[in-house]
């Protein structure tokens, strides 16, 4: 049995996890019906909209972005939470490699993060059927989440790694998250064009905003495959450090 | 006979605080060595340290025992949202082979095929150091370290454990760190007592052990107690 294997059927047998993508669906829902029923009644109250649907859609993968970010950490929370130390000291006994252990942990987190995405894919079905003139921005927009996910779920592993107590964790993860999704705002303050350059590429926000309008650039592949790497080396780093102390 | 590994000069500290000072010591490389010590004295460091886990600041250790050690520390690294089958056989997968038992061998030597298909987290605390026992002998080891393998176990449990310990020590190296004497005394050839530090005692245990003594007699005279 792989190590994957075994985190795996590790949460499947929590019965916390269950709750958990339980509330997590109520929450994408509310959302969606929240927006959908607003601008249902924007329409009928006479307001005009170019392609109402698509205006739905758009504003949906907007208002999912943070909570994608909350999601994520409370699943590494899910994850992590229980695991004694020495066990992870028994598995670098038996040869598992940091690397191994890391990569382990943040597939799970990412399978199970892509699990709460399954609401957002009715959701989308239901978008679908009540007729949106262009698919492709619920399909690039469903990418850009998916990479979104994998992007979180690398941060929230790596200040999981960082911190002993897991609402610590959890806090300093969502806390970096945001931090790194308002840096345009900050460079818009500092009034600098070339700083509003650099921290709007370093923001998943405006790379998933590109993606919402149906836009998927190579830039945004590098930038969220470098920042996963990167947040997992950082982890890993951590582990090897923790080791020779 | 050959060591299996060789501490000289070992010393550790956490801040300002001696956790090692000056160790030397030789494990055999067959045959059970007991560590002795009152609370404090340093000997979870030095099991920590023997396993790979925690970096000494200065002297030099000799070993070669890339993943051939199994180790049983204080709190058991058990996963306890699984049933103790699913923690066995994920332990025995990591291994290439299982020299002396298999995870069914070793479920049936500790009784615990009632629980097999248990969720670890509702077993009582005795049947849980028996799954975390259970784990130490799979695989392939050479040395396996033990850190009060005796908690929570009922004496039957503890007779079996220390006739597995017997009947595998012409084999391979236990260590065993215990404030039970008369299980140090039963089962150890060679000891290390450890004080505030300090290695005040390390070789044969029948050496140290005169005809007129017990152990529990010359532990306490020499960690200072009347």
């Amino acid at each position: 049995m792989s190590l994957l294997l075994f985190d795996l059927k590790r949460l499947i047998k929590k019965p916390s996890t269950y709750l958990f993508l339980s509330i997590s669906s109520v929450f994408i829902s509310a959302i969606f019906f929240n927006l959908y029923f607003n601008f249902l009644y924007l329409f009928e109250s006479g307001q005009q909209f170019d392609s109402p649907v698509t205006t739905i859609t758009v504003s949906f993968f907007h208002n999912i972005n943070l909570l994608t970010l909350l999601l994520c950490s409370l699943m590494t929370h899910q994850v992590f939470s229980g695991e004694k130390e020495t066990f992870y000291h028994l598995l670098k006994l038996r040869g598992v490699s940091s690397w191994k252990y890391l990569l382990s942990r943040y597939i799970t987190i990412v399978v199970f993060g892509l699990l709460l995405l399954v609401p957002i894919l009715v959701i989308l079905y239901f978008l679908q059927t009540i007729g949106i003139r262009d698919s492709r921005y619920l399909l690039i927009g469903l990418l850009g989440l998916i990479f979104q996910t994998c992007f979180y779920s690398a941060l929230c592993l790596m200040f999981f790694v960082f911190f002993k107590s897991n609402i610590s964790s959890i806090l300093a993860s969502l806390a970096f998250g945001i931090l790194l999704n308002f840096l345009p705002v900050l460079a818009i303050n500092l009034d600098n064009s070339l700083l509003f350059e650099v921290f709007n590429y370093l923001s998943p926000l405006g790379h998933f905003q590109t993606n919402i309008r149906g836009i998927f650039k190579t830039s945004d592949i590098v930038f969220y495959s470098s920042g996963i790497f990167f947040f997992l080396f950082l982890a890993v780093q951590k582990l090897e450090w923790e080791k020779v102390r | 006979m050959s060591s299996l590994i060789k501490l000289e000069g070992v010393s550790k500290s956490y801040g300002k605080t001696m956790a090692l000072s000056d160790l030397n010591l030789e494990i055999k490389a067959c045959g059970v060595h007991g560590l002795l010590g009152p609370n404090g004295a340093g000997k979870t460091t030095l099991l920590k340290i023997l396993s790979s886990f925690c970096q000494y600041d200065s002297g030099v250790i000799t070993q070669d025992l890339e993943n051939q050690i199994n180790y049983l520390p204080e709190i058991a690294p058990l996963v306890e949202e699984v049933s103790v089958i699913t923690y066995l056989d994920f332990i025995s997968s990591l291994h290439k082979s299982n020299k002396f038992f298999s995870v069914d061998e070793i479920i049936s030597y500790f009784d615990l095929k009632p629980f097999k298909h248990k969720i670890i987290k509702y077993l009582s605390k005795g049947n849980k150091q028996r799954v975390a026992l259970s784990q130490v002998f799979l695989g392939n080891p050479k040395l396996i370290i033990l850190d009060e393998p005796n908690v929570n176990l009922d004496p039957i449990s503890i007779k079996k454990l220390r006739d597995l310990i017997d009947k595998l020590k012409k084999e391979i190296s236990f260590i065993i760190s215990s404030h039970q004497l008369n299980e140090i005394e039963c089962l150890a050839e060679d000891i290390t007592i450890l004080n505030q530090a300090k290695c005040l005692y390390s070789g044969e245990l029948s050496k140290l052990i005169e005809s007129d003594h017990s152990l529990e007699k010359k532990y306490l005279e020499l960690v200072g107690e009347k």
